[in-house]
């Protein structure tokens, strides 16, 4: 579905992406782990097509995403359609002025009473059904989340990339995204966190990034959880040597932040 | 918009020099007096506000679009001075780290977009907001823009007439105000709507502040 | 030589530049800092004939036109407008690449805190906004009406201003609590 062949990307600040290849196929689910600023969000805005890489290419579907494609007015619809990026900072995604709107913002091309029947259908499917005629700055940030979902799988897109979606979530909702997660099905999902206790319920495969933004890891997520060393390496555990004033044997704990 | 370097004569930067130095100066006082311990800190944030404000787009139609200003919404937000003073320092940090706009240029710029700017949203919305307060924010930030851009083009415009060489011709800026002043202000009256309809749009929405606090 | 030195000798050069008329000197001048401008003179001239480009071409092409329809001379006029405006430029693309300029233009802690600050702050904002627009363009299926377009600038003016209440807040905060007030006479 998606690929990435020599992907190096750096924007004004310096590097974000080293020479990352890698290639998702339809229907996986994928867990992006890294420590923060290592590059997780930069490689999400890629394969929106957000942001094109210095070298090597992004192909979704076979097509690589560059300048002049993405301007081919008809596949970029299409493309918008199938690929939905879910922000880390849902307000980032907000500028309407109600909720249904914001909905409804991608669905123009439809006829009005589809447009309407999809946007109840999401609201209900995400419990926002009693504040459609909410403005969105004014939800909380629980509910932001939930509407910028809607907005997102309003398209029904193929292609699912989730920036940190639980980042800014309460225990209580980090655990409804998750379900919800497990039950959208026919979607492949990409989703970025540095959450360990969390990824184990995200999906069934691991990409991680290193601190220095290159890829170290790219398999089978139990496998990658249970690897001291490497999370270690990726800055996603952490060592001490002193417990509770006793010096004790050197060991590592998982960030469960 | 902003003169750039080159275009103006020294007859025109010289004197602007001298008349926005006091200017700085008293706006530099007002805001320490309003401030005190803060005014660097929140000086330093209003800057950095208002130099990315200028990176927000106001759309036009046509799928075109021109770059907000921003002093009419730092004015009307936060006081005359803090937006002069702080659109002053966005002129000084474009001309001198990124090569944008121009430094013998600075005095004009910053006198006529930055105060006669901002002096002109406030002292307008002021007049206007008893009639309908929406509406004026919108008039007054852009008729600021428009009379602004005018006093821009006149300046322009005033430079053949100011320097001029042993033959005659313009030594900067060529052309009279027959030329700048259509040139300048008629697309400004559509920038200059965008700006107040934006301008509205954003004070509406924007979170609570204490008032005149600032930023 | 310090950062302050080549400021105010810019400023000079500046000035000193715009009482020169003759284009001959302008040019011999522009070719003076170059030379000495060394392995960065390639991307200053590039750099600052993308910068002057667009206005300088209107207004020159307008000049051209106009004086050759009322049958006026306009070379001399064309060619020292723009040798001015190159070598302006150039001249201050120099002095960003040579000194720091945060440096230069601290005349004291607080000025020097006001720039830091001010940079940081700009990268800060830049970012934040720049997700916006991110987002705008990725929600953005079908090509946004104009009214999209006011929303979303709208909302990314409003995040700026709700952000800057904020840093302001916390950064007084931050000053206040490491004692940096308490110093004051």
């Amino acid at each position: 579905m998606i690929v990435l062949d020599g992907v190096s990307f750096h924007h004004e600040y310096g590097v974000a992406l080293d020479n990352v290849s890698l290639h998702i196929a339809a229907g996986e689910r994928v867990v992006l782990l890294g420590a923060n600023g290592c590059g997780k969000s930069t490689l999400l805005k890629l394969m929106n097509g957000l942001l094109l890489p210095q070298q090597g290419q992004v192909l979704f579907q076979g097509t690589a995403l560059t300048h002049g494609q993405l301007r081919d007015r008809r596949w970029s619809r299409e493309f918008r359609r199938q690929v939905g990026l879910l922000f880390q900072d849902p307000d980032a995604m907000l500028f309407n002025p109600t909720v249904a709107e914001e909905i409804g913002y991608s669905l123009r091309q439809l006829p009005v009473e589809e447009r309407d029947r999809r946007i109840r259908h999401w609201a209900a499917e995400l419990g926002l059904s009693d504040l459609l005629d909410t403005p969105p700055f004014r939800l909380s940030g629980g509910e932001k989340q939930r509407l910028c979902l809607a907005a997102v799988l309003v398209l029904e897109p193929a292609l699912l990339l989730m920036d940190e979606p639980t980042a800014n979530l309460d225990p209580r909702a980090t655990g409804w995204l998750v379900d919800f997660l497990l039950d959208l099905e026919q979607v492949t999902t990409v989703v970025s966190t540095h959450n360990l206790s969390l990824a184990a319920e995200l999906g069934d495969r691991a990409l991680m990034l290193s601190e220095d933004h290159r890829l170290i890891y790219d398999g089978p997520l139990a496998a990658a959880l249970s690897d001291q060393e490497l999370l270690w390496r990726a800055n996603l555990a952490h060592r001490h040597r002193r417990r509770r004033g006793e010096a004790v044997r050197i060991h590592t704990h998982q960030e469960w932040s | 918009m902003h003169i750039p370097d080159g275009f103006l004569s020294p007859q025109t930067f010289l004197p602007a020099a001298a008349l926005a130095v006091p200017a700085w100066m008293y706006a530099v006082r007002r805001v320490a007096a309003q401030l005190d311990e803060q005014t660097i800190p929140r000086l330093a944030v209003l800057t950095a506000l208002a130099f990315v404000l200028t990176t927000v787009m106001i759309p036009l139609p046509g799928g075109t679009s021109g770059h907000l200003l921003g002093v009419g919404l730092l004015a009307l937000a936060f006081g005359i001075w803090p937006a002069f003073l702080a659109y002053s320092l966005v002129l000084l940090l474009q001309a001198l780290l990124f090569g944008a706009g121009g430094i013998t240029s600075l005095p004009v710029n910053a006198l006529i977009m930055g105060l006669l700017g901002a002096a002109l949203a406030v002292g307008l919305h002021g007049l206007l907001r008893r009639w309908h307060a929406a509406t004026a924010q919108v008039v007054a930030v852009w008729l600021s823009v428009l009379l602004s851009a005018t006093a821009m083009a006149l300046v322009l415009g005033a430079q053949p007439l100011l320097a001029t060489d042993d033959a005659g011709r313009p030594l900067f800026f060529p052309f009279t105000a027959a030329v700048t002043v259509p040139a300048i202000v008629l697309p400004h009256l559509l920038i200059g709507l965008g700006e107040g309809l934006l301008t509205w749009m954003i004070l509406r929405m924007a979170g609570p502040r204490r008032s005149g606090a600032m930023p | 030589m310090s950062p302050r030195f080549w400021l105010a000798a810019y400023l000079l050069a500046v000035v000193a530049v715009s009482f020169l008329h003759e284009p001959l000197w302008l040019a011999i001048i522009l070719l003076a800092v170059l030379l000495a401008a060394g392995r960065l003179a390639p991307r200053l001239l590039w750099r600052a004939l993308l910068a002057v480009l667009l206005v300088n071409l209107m207004v020159s092409g307008g000049y051209v036109a106009l004086s050759l329809w009322q049958g006026n001379p306009w070379a001399l006029t064309v060619i020292r407008l723009n040798l001015r405006v190159l070598l302006l430029t150039v001249l201050t693309l120099w002095l960003a690449a040579r000194i720091d300029l945060v440096r230069a233009l601290s005349v004291g802690p607080a000025s020097r805190f006001l720039a830091v600050v001010a940079i940081n702050q700009i990268l800060l904002m830049r970012r934040l906004v720049q997700d916006y627009r991110h987002a705008f363009r990725s929600r953005s299926v079908q090509p946004p009406r104009l009214r999209d377009h006011y929303r979303s600038a709208a909302r990314q003016g409003v995040v700026l201003m709700d952000k800057a209440q904020a840093q302001a807040e916390s950064l007084s905060q931050g000053m206040r609590s490491r004692g940096v007030f308490d110093d004051r006479p």
